[in-house]
């Protein structure tokens, strides 16, 4: 039996579900389909932040703000707290490479409207007492937020779910065909099909093998990330953490940093989140391995031992559990968002790597302007599917 | 306002049979889904006291079987350790193997 | 004190040394090698901590290491699983509050 629909998403993480939200908010009937179970993909194995100081000046920045701005109307449309914090976030400066590197940063995101300041030694002390000694200066920033993701999925959920969207769990997507009637025929490895005149692929690291089969080239590389869990623990500062090297060879690619070898392989960086259970999550690897998504004992230890490095108090924290997610990473590090010239009505929102909690609803808002409404501002032109179409083999 | 579902099934989050019962209605029938709606089972003891509980709650209330609702991922570390306990001593390059 | 002096199985209890532990504050004798959680039943305590959502008491409950229910705050460490640490001579124990308190050591 095939089912009809306006439109089908395919995959149900956090990106999936929002797209499914606002669709079925603007009164879209839309069925999601996702192949695992309830965040089983990267969105239950990720860090909670909203950040914005980690994002050049540019789109990825600017959407950053449109998203906050809709995570705070979500709390109340949503009828949840949705883990909705904003503990401010410090990156952590060790030398005087990476102040000079930070500084420069900081003064372009301040002119693009980002309320960050450097602070001195003695104020970044007094908001980080146990951190380790070395560390000559930070940043701040109030606007650095966070949401807890299981909460805003299973709300983006249950409220779609109340307005008539569906949820189909355990249906992996293994065939796409266009009928006579112009309508996508979508076909799950349990036999089902689905029928709708558009069709949105939200499938995070698999978003290239499920354009594929509608023969579109969508280049993403799945990018492992590993990250461990602490048992609840008092405060240990007033906001979440991470390190300027990480920040410093994102921006900077040509300066040299001292990293280990092992730093560089498991594309080590600090970061360090307050959650909604009062648990740390540390992390964290950028890793290229393919669709493994296993943590390691080299990318675990690697962590732990970083993280005792910066709080040594840390030592003493019981860790509970090590997690890892595949962050759907695109060439240019832009998501890809919009139409496919190639396939009218087929649509892809993917490819957010690290900003996929932060950028989750404004996707999905946008993504649903497009479909029902088939505009698309200009500006986000740059995050179009139609990027990839001349230089299709590329990446990977 | 105490009735027989609140008390708690997962100690550590203080999850009650009524909040865990409130998402298999949703339509959330695996342990995982359950956890992670829930919390429960993402204490410090990570399940091992809960985790064989919630399953049976979860079989009796849509009728799998146990053995298919038991299924489930665990998670490094099998046991809750410090993090001192997996430092190494000097640089972290100094790998042993 | 709640001890069992003639086990069925395990027979008398052997002499063993004592040592001074400090229970909130108060200077309390446990026997030496046994557990925390042991030595503080024999005193009467079966408070160990207040849970953090409900605010509720909680000590000994799987007895085993598995539950973590019956943690507290030792030497200034919070989330000690008393049930599965020996008692230490001069060993500060703490009821724990919630998630208790870090000390700062500096």
């Amino acid at each position: 039996m095939v089912q009809s629909y306006d439109v089908l998403v395919i995959g149900g993480g956090i990106i999936g579900l929002s797209c499914g939200y606002y669709l079925t908010k603007q009164g879209k009937r839309v069925v999601v389909l996702e192949s695992g179970g309830f965040a089983d993909g990267a969105s239950g194995a990720c860090d909670d932040m909203i950040l914005f100081q980690s994002k050049k000046p540019g789109i990825n920045l600017e959407l950053a703000f449109e998203s906050l701005e809709l995570y705070k109307s979500l709390v109340g449309e949503l009828e949840d707290s949705l883990g909705f914090a904003n503990y401010g976030g410090m990156v952590l400066i060790e030398n005087e490479r990476e102040l000079e590197v930070m500084e420069e940063f900081v003064m372009q995101q301040r002119s693009y409207g980002l309320d960050v300041e450097i602070l001195t030694k003695a104020a970044m002390r007094k908001k980080q007492p146990f951190l380790h000694e070395r560390f000559i200066a930070s940043t701040y920033s109030s606007m650095d937020s966070q949401a807890y993701p299981f909460a805003v999925m299973h709300r983006f959920a249950r409220k779609g779910r109340q307005m008539g969207m569906q949820v189909v769990h355990k249906s992996p997507v293994v065939g796409i065909q266009k009928d006579g009637a112009g309508d996508f025929l979508v076909t799950t490895a349990q036999n089902m099909q689905y029928r709708a005149p558009h069709v949105v692929n939200a499938a995070g690291a698999w978003a290239g093998k499920v354009a594929d089969l509608i023969g579109l080239n969508v280049p993403m590389e799945p990018r492992r990330g590993q990250i461990i869990i602490t048992e609840k623990i008092p405060a240990i500062g007033e906001t979440n953490l991470w390190s300027a090297k990480y920040l410093v060879t994102k921006l900077k690619p040509g300066i040299q940093i001292d990293s280990t070898e092992e730093e560089k392989r498991l594309g080590l960086a600090f970061a360090l989140t307050r959650t909604e259970g009062d648990s740390y999550l540390i992390g964290s690897t950028r890793e290229f391995v393919g669709y493994d998504k296993r943590t390691t004992m080299e990318g675990i230890r690697a962590i732990i031992n970083q993280a005792v490095s910066f709080i040594p108090v840390l030592k003493d924290v019981n860790f509970i559990r090590a997690i890892a997610g595949l962050r759907p990473a695109t060439p240019d590090g832009k998501m890809v968002l919009g139409e496919h010239a190639g396939v009218p009505g087929f649509f892809t929102a993917a490819g957010h790597e690290g900003d996929g909690i932060s950028l989750a609803p404004i996707t999905g808002k946008l993504l649903a302007d497009m479909v029902c409404e088939g505009r698309s501002d200009a500006r986000l032109e740059e995050l179009s599917p139609n990027r990839f179409a001349s230089n299709a083999k590329e990446v990977c | 306002m105490a009735d027989d579902k609140d008390f708690f099934i997962c100690r550590c989050e203080e999850v009650t049979l009524r909040e865990i019962e409130e998402v298999i209605d949703e339509g959330y029938h695996t342990i995982d889904d359950v956890k992670r709606i829930t919390r429960a089972g993402m204490g410090l003891c990570q399940g091992r006291s809960c985790g064989k509980v919630i399953a049976r709650i979860i079989s009796q209330k849509t009728g799998k079987p146990l053995e298919e609702v038991l299924q489930t991922s665990y998670r490094f570390p099998v046991r809750t350790e410090k993090l001192k306990a997996l430092e190494e001593e000097g640089p972290s390059d100094a790998e042993n193997n | 004190m709640q001890r069992i002096i003639e086990h069925p199985v395990l027979g008398p209890l052997p002499d063993v040394p004592m040592v001074k532990i400090i229970v909130d504050g108060e200077p309390m004798e446990a026997r030496e090698g046994e557990m925390i959680a042991a030595a503080l039943i024999a005193t009467g305590k079966k408070y160990f901590r207040k849970t953090i959502k409900t605010h509720e008491p909680r000590g000994i409950y799987c007895g085993i290491g598995r539950c973590t229910d019956c943690v507290m705050t030792v030497n200034g460490i919070p989330n000690v699983r008393t049930c599965i640490t020996p008692v230490e001579d001069g060993m500060v124990i703490e009821t724990q509050m919630g998630y208790g308190v870090w000390k700062q050591e500096q």
